[in-house]
């Protein structure tokens, strides 16, 4: 049930991390009726500074993945816990892409966890308490917990593990478009990279000789698991197992380094985390292997239209994927209710609490279909043109900062001199 | 009849046959030339390729002029193909820069080291 005894949880799990003792904790369970011996319990862990388990969370739904998609999910995340009239709380692994995609299409044993399928350790979750700003964290079963849904910034058949397989079972739908970006450290004044370039860099390394780039400490990689590195693997011709260079743990290790680094650091980032950072960083444009000239995602490096990823000037973007599990006896459905349910609101195909979740998508830094005039059938494929049945480009640009306001508007809803009325502008192909 | 004026070319003040000729194949020469480089404007035209900064006018997605005064061919057709797409005319900005790749290290045209 949601309501109080959730409420209270996320009460008192938002203190779990401070120095509140047990006892009075025990007193304030106490004072507010909650008497079941199990939830007593965990609270009192909470309130010794452990997460408590995630199997207490109420109408939860797992979700894990992209990092990308930690901006989009945040939203939707308090939107749903706070104010949509059928809550559901999200539970968030923080993965990457290839792993998340793992965990739901390994999962292929009812009650159990096959080998690398679940998620394991902690999750994050957005309480009800609007005044908790960051998520909590809980602690998942020791045997694995079973994911909902995946978010993946590429094909399950681009991760090295699923390479060339027919994956069955599970359902892959493409959603909007996640942009990334090469960086180089801050001080550089270096201000692009060839396709071919990075073949060498991320190949060979410094032997290669490519200036600025000759220091294989400076090259900073998420990992093959990582949307980033196999969306550039792509464009680079560099196949997975080939990389050299250092590891970094998350996008803020990358950010900092970067920061403080000198001109030979150079790393990738989805746009989604890199956008709010960019002081910090410097964007490198990007010149695909055939083209002339090499480009931003954006049409200049200070905007944030992604107009070059738009319009086919800029490759390194993939489709965020939602990835479930089929339900056997239905296979166009989910198996899992709620999965399905936060995966069609991340597509934004459904309401949630009465915001649009396209422009949800916009908000966080991500493009929708419908603002695209390229496409792709896969990430090794090359770019089309797309004609969009219900375009939304101009209303796109009406929604990110600095975007084009050339368009017509037609706040009637219905009258154009030029094109089709689409959420009050005319939508010209 | 004699005392009729002659009409035997080469007559005093005017040029001689050949020298006529001679100018009639120069001005020739010169339109077919003229002629040559309209139809390969034309044959560009329809390819859709243009120098950046030459798009046609109204065209609408015009180029910009490549960086250092270094002019820079964009495609003003419907794209199609990957290529048309990369490299359509457009008014973003552009970093132009000749590749840092020693050409001890690779020549540009082989295939490269680690490419499937």
């Amino acid at each position: 049930m949601w309501t109080k005894p959730f409420a209270t949880m996320a009460v008192l799990v938002s203190v779990g991390g401070s120095v509140v003792a047990p006892s009075v904790l025990q007193g304030a369970v106490s004072e507010l009726g909650l008497g079941k011996p199990a939830i007593l319990q965990s609270l009192l862990r909470a309130g010794r500074a452990e997460a408590a388990p995630c199997s207490m969370v109420p109408n939860s739904v797992l979700v894990t993945g992209a990092m990308s998609a930690e901006p989009l999910v945040k939203q939707v995340a308090r939107l749903l816990a706070r104010e949509d009239a059928t809550p559901m709380t999200v539970m968030w692994q923080l993965k990457n892409s290839c792993s998340g995609v793992e965990a739901v299409v390994k999962d292929t044993q009812p009650g159990s966890c096959a080998a690398g399928a679940c998620a394991f350790g902690k999750a994050k979750f957005w309480t009800l308490d609007p005044r908790d700003l960051d998520p909590k964290e809980c602690e998942l079963e020791t045997r694995g917990t079973k994911a909902d849904l995946a978010v993946s910034d590429v094909f399950p058949q681009t991760c090295p593990v699923f390479a060339g397989a027919q994956l069955t079972g599970i359902l892959d739908i493409p959603g909007p478009v996640s942009a990334y970006a090469l960086l180089g450290a801050k001080q550089s004044t270096e201000g692009a990279m060839h396709a071919e370039e990075g073949h060498f860099v991320f190949g060979v390394g410094k032997a290669a000789g490519v200036t600025p780039w000759v220091n294989d400490n400076a090259l900073l990689l998420l990992g093959d698991q990582f949307a980033g590195q196999l969306l550039l693997a792509q464009q680079t011709k560099l196949p997975p197992g080939r990389w050299k260079g250092a590891l970094v743990k998350d996008d803020s290790e990358l950010v900092t380094s970067l920061y403080n680094d000198t001109q030979a650091s150079v790393g990738i980032l989805p746009t989604t985390l890199l956008d709010s950072r960019r002081a910090a960083v410097r964007v490198l444009a990007f010149q695909a292997r055939g083209q002339r000239g090499a480009f931003y995602p954006d049409r200049k490096n200070s905007s944030f239209e992604k107009q070059n990823v738009r319009d086919g000037h800029y490759p390194l973007w993939g489709y965020m994927h939602m990835i479930l599990r089929q339900d056997p006896g239905m296979p166009t459905q989910p198996l899992s209710v709620r999965g399905g349910r936060l995966a069609e609101i991340l597509l934004g195909r459904k309401v949630v609490a009465s915001k649009d979740p396209v422009l949800l998508q916009v908000q966080s830094g991500l493009v929708p279909q419908c603002a695209m005039k390229v496409s792709r059938q896969s990430d090794q494929g090359p770019l089309q043109p797309l004609v969009s049945s219900e375009p939304c480009g101009c209303w796109f640009e009406k929604n990110v900062m600095g975007g084009l306001l050339g368009c017509q508007e037609c706040p009637d809803g219905k009258t154009c001199t030029v094109g089709t009325c689409r959420k009050n502008f005319c939508e010209v192909q | 009849m004699s005392g009729s004026p002659s009409t035997h070319a080469g007559s005093q003040g005017q040029p001689p046959r050949r020298i006529l000729a001679r100018r009639l194949m120069l001005l020739l020469a010169g339109v077919g030339s003229v002629l040559l480089v309209s139809q390969l404007r034309c044959a560009e035209v329809e390819s859709g390729w243009f120098d950046d900064g030459n798009t046609p006018p109204g065209s609408g997605d015009g180029g910009t002029g490549g960086d250092g005064g270094t002019e820079v061919r964009c495609f003003s057709g419907t794209a199609v193909t990957e290529q048309q797409l990369l490299n359509h005319c457009t008014e973003a900005e552009r970093v132009e820069r000749p590749s840092r790749i020693p050409t001890m290290t690779w020549d540009g045209k082989t295939k490269l080291p680690y490419e499937p």
